[in-house]
């Protein structure tokens, strides 16, 4: 396992917003995360690499990445961490790259944060490599630009250079490819592909868009208000979902919901509840279309069946 | 009734800048409220020359007398009154003024822009206090043009705060809803641009506010502003120059009536700057 | 080329057409270059039925819905919307005539309202230029508008930062339906929505259309979107027009490489996707 994660629970100014989150990511893997926005997500991505703001508090049971405890990780070791084995990219590349300084400046910044020593010349040949890497041309005459000479797929490119400068073993994109056009968000999911499938690395990829997940990772686990809700191999959650959120998660989805053109969508009703307010039973009762007693219960993830990892937290 | 302390308490600032609020209720109570209860003259002239004070409120001279033996408390109550007074009238007039030309400068732009921020750069190149002199100098020295060459210099702080915002607001999208929806310039102007415009807009007021008191003040004691013997701290402090050494009271308190004021106001200023500024932080 | 060729252009009546529209943008500068934001747009809308205008960013959708509501001028063609006395250039109609017949929902639902207006006094503003209202009159036709959209009284005086993104953006769509329109241009309404409440937005406008008769030009970069919502598209990059026709035909069959290569990059299997055969729709270039 490259990351596990046993019953993370994040608290907001003591109130839980985050709640049990047990999940993990093998070598190698693309690990979907499907959720609206609020539903606490880059929250999780955020204890993850330990960027969690003041006031925002992560306790777990376990959190193992890389063979690092992170529960016990000082500051020393988060820094080795987050420049190291594991990297993150975020959903505006323009915000994430800092407007003053050349490509070439935080470039070579990664690299020399990966591998102390270096010498200036061999990073800039580094650099240049890593620009070749994720397919930008004429990576010497775009080392010199500044950030808002680039455009957006470029950004992310030059970002993802950055994030594989020290060949992490996990990569967590947080909503890649939202800010993007459809035809670069193409080219950017691809050249995801690419990389993980050269370097083996796992990759945790964020997104609203189920599309994405479905194209992209091989599990997904789909986050409401704060829990995980279902999960399981992509193909057969999209397929067949088995909790009531991730049905109508994708039965909203104009494209894939068979039905005629200009006729209704099936929708879930109302709107997600805040992610720190406290329900009684399953969370999603309230927005659920079929309901009994059973739901004013908490409830827990359950097997879908005996020989399978589908889980799906709903007792129908 | 409920309604209207809950409104009172929305305008306290908050932080420090509840202290500066209620030093300023007080003064303003002391200088409008005081005169009309209390039989005080800051003209009436006593026998007691210099008289020590009594720190008795029982006792009339509760802060001594000057050396014309008119009565400090009632003097200094009258200083607060005209300062305050001063203040608002200065305050009021420019901020009408500069937010107009900001704008227009905002706006409209081009040579009209050009024309109104280079003579608000004109109005800033100077230090303040050397141009209110100036401005004494060519209308008379005086304190109608005191007050004239103050509001002056009020004047740039308002223009660039609402015409940067007034050119920020005007790239929003909603302004550009309102123009869809058929509204003409004018009408988004009044009910979408400046309303955006208020937060910066009073946080610049409260500093304005003892900025202008404090130039008052300083053209008073230069002699160049209220004239003896108009009861105004900065003209009390000139006045008691000469008894610095045996009677330094007679200096530090009128000083300390305009530290405090000053202090209040910037307090206040900085305190709504930080509530206001994080834009829609408490609606 | 003749307007039967246009897109939009059936048997049913035009109620807007574009033609030969072009803007032309100068970069500052003393010797700025120019930058075809749209060059040589042709197109008319058909009442009652949704266009549907793709294309990524710079293609010059945006411009064009600026345009033909009137809020930037155009380098070289026209607008013309239909009157009752007939078609007439948007040029020569003055901002109330054409506001009354034309509205527009704003992309982003966060910046499109004014964050210190109550939702009754954003919703009515519109109608302040058309009649003088009092503060009651206001109230009652905006929660008449807020009803259309599914909202309510809960709402009437909350600031927008109290709604959540669905509700604003049909807030927006309240304040656009306020002064009555015929056609409304909804530019990219559920690109920052998410997923669910986009369902549920396009559900309320399918509704709206059927119930009040609406025209939409609808701009939009989900094809999948298109294909359910539209009945007419037109696909654009940088500027010009690449292909247009029923929705089915292009979807289905798009003759050009640009129109496969924006179906191909649909992530997921939310499309088929096309086979390579020559389609009945019309081709702008090559």
């Amino acid at each position: 396992m490259i990351l596990s994660v046993k019953n993370l629970s994040i608290e907001i100014d003591g109130k839980p917003a985050v709640r049990g989150l047990t999940f993990y990511v093998a070598a190698g893997e693309v690990l979907g995360v499907v959720g609206e926005s609020g539903c606490g997500k880059s929250m999780v991505n955020m204890a993850l690499m330990g960027l969690l703001p003041d006031g925002v508090n992560a306790s777990a049971e376990q959190m193992e990445a890389c063979s690092v405890d992170l529960l016990r990780a000082g500051p020393r070791d988060w820094r080795a961490l987050r420049g190291g084995k594991m990297a993150m990219i975020f959903q505006n590349p323009m915000s994430a790259l800092n407007p003053c300084l050349t490509v070439e400046r935080q470039l070579k910044e990664s690299v020399l944060q990966a591998r102390t020593g270096m010498s200036r010349a061999s990073a800039r040949a580094e650099a240049l490599r890593l620009l070749d890497r994720v397919g930008i041309a004429h990576a010497g005459a775009r080392l010199k630009s500044y950030p808002h000479e680039l455009s957006g797929g470029m950004a992310q490119r030059i970002m993802i250079a950055m994030a594989v400068a020290s060949a992490p073993q996990l990569m967590i994109a947080d909503e890649p490819t939202t800010a993007l056009d459809v035809t670069v968000q193409a080219q950017i999911l691809q050249l995801l592909e690419e990389i993980r499938r050269d370097t083996g690395m796992a990759l945790i990829l964020v997104s609203h868009d189920i599309g994405v997940i479905e194209q992209c990772a091989h599990r997904v686990q789909v986050m409401y208000s704060g829990q995980i809700v279902e999960s399981g191999d992509v193909g057969e959650v999209i397929a067949s979902p088995c909790h009531p959120y991730t049905r109508g998660l994708v039965a909203a989805q104009p494209g894939r919901s068979g039905l005629p053109p200009k006729s209704r969508l099936t929708t879930i009703d109302g709107s997600v509840i805040p992610i720190t307010e406290e329900v009684e039973g399953c969370r999603f009762r309230l927005r659920c279309s079929r309901t009994d007693h059973r739901c004013e219960q908490p409830q827990r993830m359950r097997r879908a069946a005996a020989n399978s990892y589908r889980e799906s937290r709903c007792h129908w | 009734m409920q309604a209207r302390i809950a409104i009172g308490f929305r305008l306290m600032p908050g932080g420090w800048g509840n202290i500066g609020f209620l030093v300023l209720v007080s003064l303003l109570l002391l200088g409008f409220i005081a005169p009309l209860l209390l039989d005080l003259s800051p003209y009436r002239i006593s026998a007691e020359l210099l008289a020590p004070p009594s720190w008795n409120p029982l006792s009339v001279p509760v802060l001594g007398t000057d050396d014309l033996g008119r009565d400090m408390f009632a003097r200094l109550v009258y200083g607060a009154r005209c300062s305050l007074g001063i203040g608002f009238v200065v305050v009021a007039v420019s901020l009408v003024i500069g937010v107009g030309l900001g704008l227009l400068a905002g706006v409209y732009g081009g040579w009209l822009d050009a024309l109104i921020m280079r003579l608000v750069d004109l109005l800033m190149c100077l230090p303040s206090i050397l141009l209110a002199i100036v401005i004494v100098a060519v209308l008379g020295s005086g304190l109608g043009n005191a007050i004239v060459a103050v509001t002056i210099i009020g004047i740039p702080r308002f223009v660039r705060v609402v015409r940067s915002m007034t050119i920020q607001e005007m790239q929003k999208t909603y302004v550009m809803a309102a123009f869809a929806s058929g509204s003409s310039r004018l009408r988004v102007l009044w009910s979408e641009v400046l309303p955006n415009c208020v937060p910066p807009v009073i946080v610049q007021a409260a500093l304005g506010f003892s900025d202008a008191i404090l130039e008052i003040a300083a053209l008073g004691f230069l002699g160049l502003g209220a004239k003896p013997p108009v009861a105004e701290w900065g003209a009390m402090l000139a006045d008691a120059r000469p008894f610095i050494e045996s009677h330094p009271l007679l200096v530090v308190m009128p000083g300390a009536c305009i530290l405090l004021t000053v202090l209040s106001f910037n307090l206040v200023g900085d305190a709504l700057r930080d509530r206001l500024d994080p834009k829609l932080a408490r609606l | 080329m003749s307007l039967v060729n246009m897109p939009g252009a059936g048997a049913n009546e035009v109620v807007l057409r574009v033609e030969n529209l072009c803007k032309v943008f100068r970069l500052p500068g003393a010797h700025g270059q120019a930058f075809k934001a749209l060059n040589q747009l042709n197109l008319a809308v058909t009442r009652g039925r949704t266009l549907a205008v793709v294309g990524e960013s710079g293609s010059g959708k945006s411009t064009m819905a600026q345009l033909v509501m009137k809020l930037q001028r155009p380098s070289a063609g026209r607008v013309s919307l239909r009157l009752d006395s007939g078609m007439r250039d948007i040029a020569d109609l003055p901002a109330r005539e054409l506001y009354r017949k034309i509205q527009m929902v704003f992309q982003d639902p966060y910046a499109s309202l004014n964050p210190r207006q109550r939702i009754w006094r954003i919703v009515s503003a519109p109608l302040c230029n058309y009649e003088r209202l009092s503060r009651d009159e206001r109230q009652q036709h905006a929660l008449h508008y807020l009803q259309q959209v599914g909202l309510g009284e809960a709402q009437l005086h909350a600031f927008p930062h109290m709604l959540s993104g669905g509700q604003r953006q049909r807030v927006n769509i309240a304040r656009a339906l306020a002064t009555k329109p015929e056609i409304l241009i909804l530019d990219e309404p559920l690109s920052a929505l998410d997923v669910s409440v986009q369902a549920q937005i396009i559900n309320l406008l399918l509704d709206l259309q059927r119930d009040l008769g609406l025209t939409y030009i609808f701009i939009s970069h989900d094809l999948a979107v298109v294909r359910h919502f539209a009945d007419q598209v037109l696909v654009m990059k940088s500027g010009d027009m690449v292909e247009w026709g029923d929705v089915d035909q292009v979807l289905e069959n798009p003759a050009h490489v640009y129109t496969r290569q924006l179906l191909q990059s649909v992530p997921g299997r939310l499309i088929d996707l096309p086979v390579r055969t020559q389609s009945a729709s019309v081709v702008a270039d090559g």
